[in-house]
């Protein structure tokens, strides 16, 4: 008797998956799939997590990008810790420094003073920012009691005493900004490109495809590279900021235009193109109705993976000093301090901004992937 | 009786990521030496993967369920136990090749593109035969030869794409026999084939298993096909054998519900009743295509320019369907079918010659050519004008085209690609009311939908769905739901059941022919399956290189073909039954037109008679008996130079009829 | 007839390879143009600052007379490629006081030569581990692969470059970074410097194959997992090749196509990194010498360098273009 209520349950159960199966549309059902691609979802939710930290930077950083540390400079990573000499306790807290000279160089340093334990407290009163650059605010993720006469520096200082963890999240912001708009500038030349292209055919197409290819053969760095070493030595950090966006937009969009030329074609001869077209609809209503829903899904899927691109070329244009000048804080602006082996040696925690670019342009393609795999949710239903 | 293969009990197994399937299912056949067994059953039931089992070419995933045992007993009388051998065992190596030949369905894609066909062909000899590299090229090009194939030392250094289709097909067949093998397996040879080819190529194999004393096994769907060439029957359903026999036996008394329903639903050439002609005044004609000509451009590379040449895809045909008729066109892949159709349809550029398209009063007004003002006056009225007057549809263009559109559709041969898969099966169905404007109101729309979906026999519930919900035959019914919802008074159906197994497409001819009884459409039915054509139409014509060769009643050209090529064609169809005989017409270098000649009252025809010369008299479609036109060399009132010499000739044609 | 359709293709890619050149010079002339100032700004400013001398407006219009720089851009465009095309000529470079072609001098062979080596390092490695693992799809071995390239493709390359470099002072010493030891920086070419090159080469080869790797670790693997599942593989089985022989006659001779289509791209990423990895490592390339340029706003010279190297990425397409058409038969009849 259960069992048959039951049984019959789990067959009801089905029998809805069923039915939700074959009413889901087309965007429903790439969720489906890429909720399936794991590795995908772990990637967008540490790209989610650095975007909001990126975004709310005032709040998430405990100091400002240049605020500096004069005690603490070239210090070490403070890593928060339960125990020490002292006992254990349930606050985190990190112990206070102290400057003692090194015996042989009699160079300043910064040590550790187990006898004082600062403990970390979370929405302290700090810094006075503007959040989004409008919100003022005084209060900050974390950080150690204003009362107490010390700062505190998870990754560490560099040079010049600031704080690194600080500094990498406003980096986050702005390399990641540089790679979203740089996308979109792409993306919309792209589109009107490859749709002039594909609209007009013959010689412009022709003449389209020369240039395009013209500046795919040209190495992207070197000519980004020329590009922004024209940019006028006076130029305040925020028009470096954007003429670097632009520079990147507005070459990065061949491989994108191609690639939307050729999808376009390609869904052009599908046949149920040729049967709206044979029902009777205008040209734009196949475009709208029948074309772009198809296309949607692989523009996004180019749009992802062209992320890489740019936060690796804006990374390496700052590194060599081509690309953001300092005061201006991004990934590569921050690495350009850690360029020698030296640093690897004596202050390898400079490479921590390194280990964000790696993280954000493997999210990127990681997430490129479970799209792509999702993106054609009708691939394998024959 | 000596068995070359044993197979008992054989399941077979994969994992997947939905856990396990199994495709095969205790299944067990036999094949003796010198006989052939034929494997039918549709997609999905597992006919060719148990034969692979045999082979051991199934993939890595693939695992033999317990108890299943197949034995292969070799050339040298040893018996081998072909699942319990391990993976490396050079037992493997001599069993596939050596001991069993395989062909495949396609013949392009079973040669790798970038060696010759010569150097595939002596791998395999070379691999199973202890012979030197010069030795192993004279076997190759002695096979060829065999096979059929002209100039077979060339043709060994040729590429697989510089050889056509059948003649693939032919050293396909070479290649799996070079090394001698006792058993051959043929997994749907000939499916991708034109009939005519395909005829070809199952007497071919024939001849060369009873020269070779070889024993074959033959995978088809095709019951035609296991008649004309098997000994004995394994019929598979869903993976498992629902009977076996011999063919005589399973075809003339089979035993089983399955089998009974699939012979039942195949179209019997020999056997179908064809609609009858639609004669007399009160069947109006509905469209009339007069000299309808398209051309392609072909590019051809020179050292220093790009010649253009123009194909002539469709030359000059004309025909007429009446309302309420469907019209067959039959013909060979390239013979410019689909191209008739999608001309009328306007799916592809203005053609040349004129697609009128009759309405209920007479009176004419050309689109085309009409003055601003008056087509002004048109397009205001446009509904009104389409009904009242002939519609020249070969010269409409952007907006009266499109609104016209409505009058005519197309339903696709592939129910996959012709869905679009994001949206609703309403809103498909919807599409031709709302993309042409004919209609806007949501409900009136909804209400249309619903009405055709029952037609249509698509649950309503179903309307909801996505095309990823449905199988091939339900998407196929979507797609005639979407061609009829704005009630055309023509559609094209462009082999639109030869993707379907056979029992679906019994269904969706049933389905066209209940819809045209009531809805009372003309249809233009493009298919190369004769069978299926003799079913549903009331006349039907025979495309060749497009051209007509011979167009009139279904039961007239298919039943008495006066063109030689319309006679070949027919010929060339297996029958299934294992009693009928097969004996295709071979058209050697093509075909040569009969000689019409006119005196009176009667058309007789010749074959050409010696030293008559076919270029002083143009081909044309002669009228032979009411409707029935076949292509001939016309011939006016000519006494012919030798009387004597057309009845001494064995030509397929000699006959006479009466001008209409 | 075969042959002529080969002949006119290469003729056609040849053309096609001229046109694009004609348009590359266009875009790097203009990309010269592009900094603020121009040459005569920028030698004067050089030369004289910190000297004393008091530099005149009609001083620097003299500068600019004498090099013909106050004509119209577009006659500027003629005398630059004329001076390239009739006498090697791209100028002075007025940060070495020289001429371009001086200050360019061997580099062009010092780059070509880790091209080539990064190259060369690039397919060995990348073809028989791409095919191994489309072979093995789906072990352990093709995850870890999978995994790697994903890190080759993410780790920017002057960051590797650093790594590479730590680990190799630490372990072969410090001499490791430049393309030289010290006693050969200077000295004449000869068998001994060539061989201390050598030994050089191998790290930047590494660190700019690296990416190039990963990236055709995918496509090789992915066409010849497309391979493996044709028809053609299946029937070379059925009729009894060995499996080993099989891979490598049917499958992998066709997975080497796509490689062999993507040489040009191979060699512009190289080219792009170059320069980067170049600084880190301590080259003195053509890389190293066009980033300095850049700095120093010395447009002849970076003209000079972009243009050689564009160059030679639009003759490697053209030759890959040719290689391919040699390989597959299908091409070759124009099919």
């Amino acid at each position: 008797m259960t069992d048959a209520t039951q049984l019959s349950a789990a067959e009801a159960k089905e029998r809805e998956r069923q039915l939700k199966y074959y009413s889901a549309s087309q965007w429903t059902l790439i969720w489906w799939r890429f909720r399936r691609h794991r590795a995908a979802m772990l990637a967008a939710s540490l790209l989610g997590l650095m975007a909001l930290a990126g975004i709310f930077a005032e709040f998430v950083a405990p100091y400002g990008p240049v605020s500096r540390d004069t005690k603490y400079i070239e210090g070490a990573p403070q890593i928060p810790r339960f125990c020490d000499a002292g006992g254990c306790s349930v606050v985190p807290f990190i112990n206070g420094t102290k400057t003692e000279r090194d015996p042989v160089t009699l160079r300043a340093l910064s040590v550790p003073d187990p006898e004082v334990r600062h403990y970390i407290k979370f929405f302290v009163k700090g810094e006075r920012v503007k959040l989004l650059g409008f919100i003022p605010i005084d209060r900050h993720l974390v950080g150690l009691s204003p009362d107490v006469d010390q700062k505190i520096h998870f990754w560490g200082t560099d040079d010049l005493g600031r704080d690194v963890f600080s500094r990498t999240i406003y980096a986050t912001r702005t390399s990641l900004s540089i790679g979203v708009i740089g996308v979109l500038i792409s993306f919309v030349l792209a589109l009107i490109i490859g749709g002039i292209a594909g609209y007009f055919g013959d010689i412009i197409d022709n003449v389209i495809q020369r240039v395009t290819e013209v500046i795919r053969v040209v190495p992207i760095i070197p000519l980004y590279m020329g590009l922004a070493a024209a940019m006028p030595k006076e130029w305040s950090t925020t028009q470096v900021y954007f003429a670097m966006t632009l520079i990147l937009g507005l070459f990065g969009w061949p491989t994108l235009a191609r690639r939307i030329r050729s999808q376009l074609l390609s869904i052009r001869n599908e046949d149920y193109v040729v049967a709206a077209r044979l029902a009777g609809a205008r040209p734009g209503r196949i475009i709208a109705q029948h074309m772009l829903p198809s296309f949607t899904s692989f523009i996004i899927v180019d749009l992802v993976i062209s992320f890489p691109y740019m936060i690796l070329s804006e990374t390496a244009l700052s590194f060599v000093g081509l690309g953001l000048r300092p005061p201006s804080v991004s990934w590569g602006v921050l690495l350009q301090q850690a360029q020698s082996v030296r640093a690897i040696e004596q202050t390898p925690w400079l490479f921590i901004p390194a280990i964000f670019v790696v993280v954000a342009v493997l999210a990127f393609t990681v997430i490129g992937d479970g799209v792509r795999d999702a993106a054609d949710p009708y691939a394998e239903a024959r | 009786m000596t068995k070359i293969l044993d197979v008992e009990n054989l399941s077979i197994s994969f994992r997947t990521d939905e856990g396990l399937i199994t495709p095969v299912q205790n299944a067990s056949f036999s094949v003796e030496k010198g006989k052939t067994l034929g494997i039918v059953g549709e997609s999905g039931s597992g006919k060719s993967i148990s034969t692979k089992a045999a082979m051991r070419l199934l993939p890595n995933t693939a695992m033999i369920g317990e108890g299943s045992r197949i034995d292969y007993y070799a050339k040298n009388g040893q018996k081998i136990d072909v699942p319990s051998l391990r993976s490396g065992d050079p037992t493997i190596g001599r069993l596939r090749g050596g001991e069993i030949g395989m062909i495949f369905q396609e013949p392009m894609a079973s040669f790798s593109p970038v060696y010759t066909v010569g150097n595939q062909i002596t791998e395999a000899i070379r691999l199973h035969r202890k012979v030197g590299r010069r030795e192993a090229r004279e076997i190759a090009v002695d096979m060829l030869d065999r096979v059929g194939l002209t100039n077979p030392s060339q043709r060994v250094d040729q590429y697989p794409h510089e050889l056509s289709g059948g003649m693939r097909q032919r050293a396909m067949i070479a290649l799996a026999l070079s090394a001698g093998p006792a058993l051959l397996i043929a997994d749907e040879p000939t499916t991708a084939l034109d009939v005519t080819i395909q005829a070809q190529v199952l007497k071919l194999m024939k001849k060369l298993q009873e020269e070779l004393e070889m024993g074959m096994i033959f995978i088809t769907h095709d019951l035609g096909v296991v008649a004309q060439v098997a000994d004995d029957v394994v019929v598979m359903q869903k993976g498992e054998v629902v009977e076996r026999g011999t063919v005589r036996d399973v075809i003339r008394n089979p035993q089983e519900d399955y089998t009974k329903r699939l012979l039942a639903a195949i179209p019997r050439l020999d056997r179908v009743k064809p609609p009858a002609a639609l004669t007399g005044k009160k069947h109006r004609p509905l469209i009339d295509v007069k000299n309808l000509v398209v051309d392609f451009d072909v590019k051809t590379k020179r050292m220093f320019r790009t010649d253009i040449t123009k194909v002539r895809a469709v030359d000059d045909v004309s025909f007429t369907i009446k309302k309420g008729e469907t019209v067959g066109l039959v013909g060979e892949s390239g013979s410019g079918k689909t191209t008739v159709g999608r001309a009328i349809l306007r799916a592809i550029d203005p053609p040349d010659g004129e697609v009128v398209f009759h309405r209920k009063k007479k009176g004419d007004i050309d689109l085309a050519h009409a003055s601003a003002e008056e087509l002004r006056a048109v397009r205001s009225k446009l509904n009104m004008a389409f009904h009242e007057r002939p519609v020249h549809v070969h010269s409409l263009g952007g907006d009266l085209l499109r609104s016209f559109r409505p009058e005519m559709s197309l339903v696709f041969q592939d129910p996959y690609s012709s869905l679009n898969p994001r949206m609703t099966v309403r809103d498909i169905i919807a599409e031709p009311l709302v993309a042409s404007g004919l209609m806007s109101n949501r409900d009136e729309v909804d209400a249309r939908v619903r009405e055709i979906a029952e037609r249509c026999k698509i649950e309503l519930e179903h309307l909801r769905r996505f095309p990823h919900a449905f199988s091939g035959g339900q998407r196929q019914r979507i797609c005639i739901a979407r061609a009829l919802v704005s009630k055309p008074k023509f559609v094209v159906c462009d082999e639109c059941v030869s993707a379907l197994d056979v029992s679906i497409q019994a269904e969706i001819v049933d389905l066209l022919k209940n819809i045209q009884e009531e809805m009372g459409v003309s249809f233009l039915f493009i298919a190369h399956d004769l069978a299926v054509v003799a079913q549903i139409s009331h006349s039907v014509a025979v495309l060749y290189h497009g051209k007509f060769v011979e167009y009139g009643p279904t039961e007239k050209v298919f039943y008495s073909p006066r063109h030689p090529y319309t006679q070949a064609l027919l010929s060339a169809v297996p029958h299934p039954d294992p009693d009928a005989v097969f004996a295709p017409i071979r058209l050697e270098g093509g075909f040569r037109h009969p000689v019409a000649t006119v005196s009176g009252e009667k058309v007789t025809l010749t074959d050409a008679p010696a030293g008559f010369d076919p270029n002083s008299a143009p081909v044309k479609l002669v009228e032979i008996e009411e409707g029935h036109f076949v292509a001939c060399h016309y011939v006016e009132e000519m006494p012919l130079q030798n009387p004597g010499l057309a009845s001494e000739i064995s030509a397929p044609v000699r006959v006479t009829g009466t001008v209409a | 007839m075969g042959d002529i359709v080969l002949l006119r293709f290469t003729l056609e890619r040849f053309v096609g390879m001229v046109i694009t050149m004609a348009m590359v010079t266009v875009m790097v002339f203009l990309i010269m143009e592009l900094p603020p100032g121009d040459y005569a700004d920028r030698y004067a400013f050089r030369k004289y600052s910190g000297t004393g001398v008091n530099v005149t407006e009609a001083d620097i219009e003299a500068i600019r007379r004498d090099l013909g720089l106050d004509k119209p851009m577009v006659l500027r465009y003629f005398d630059w490629i004329g001076g390239i095309v009739l006498h090697w000529d791209f100028g002075q470079a007025f940060a070495f006081e020289t001429s371009v072609t001086k200050v360019i001098g061997d580099k062009v062979w010092l780059t070509a030569g880790i091209l080539f080596a990064t190259l060369l390092l690039t397919y060995i490695v990348s073809i028989p581990i791409g095919i191994f693992a489309a072979v093995r799809r789906g072990s352990a071995v093709d995850y870890g692969l999978t995994v790697f390239s994903y890190l080759g493709l993410a780790l920017p390359n002057f960051l590797l470059a650093l790594v590479m470099l730590y680990f190799a002072n630490r372990w072969f010493g410090a001499d490791i970074g430049g393309l030289f030891s010290a006693q050969y920086r200077d000295a004449p070419w000869s068998a001994a410097k060539v061989w201390d090159m050598m030994k050089h080469l191998w790290l930047p080869a590494v660190v700019l194959a690296w990416s190039a790797v990963a990236y055709q670790i995918q496509t090789v693997r992915a066409t010849m997992s497309d391979e493996l599942n044709k028809l053609s593989v299946t029937a070379a089985r059925a009729r009894g090749v060995p499996e080993t022989k099989l891979l490598i006659k049917y499958p992998a001779r066709l997975a080497i196509n796509p490689v062999v289509s993507t040489i040009g791209f191979d060699v512009n990423r190289i080219f792009s990194e170059l320069p980067i990895v170049a600084v880190v490592l301590g080259l003195t390339e053509l890389g190293e010498l066009l980033l300095r340029a850049y700095l120093d706003l010395d447009m002849n010279v970076a003209g000079a360098i972009l243009l050689m190297l564009t160059f030679a990425i639009v003759f490697m397409n053209f030759f890959s273009d040719l290689l391919l058409a040699w390989l597959d038969p299908r091409i070759k009849l124009g099919a």
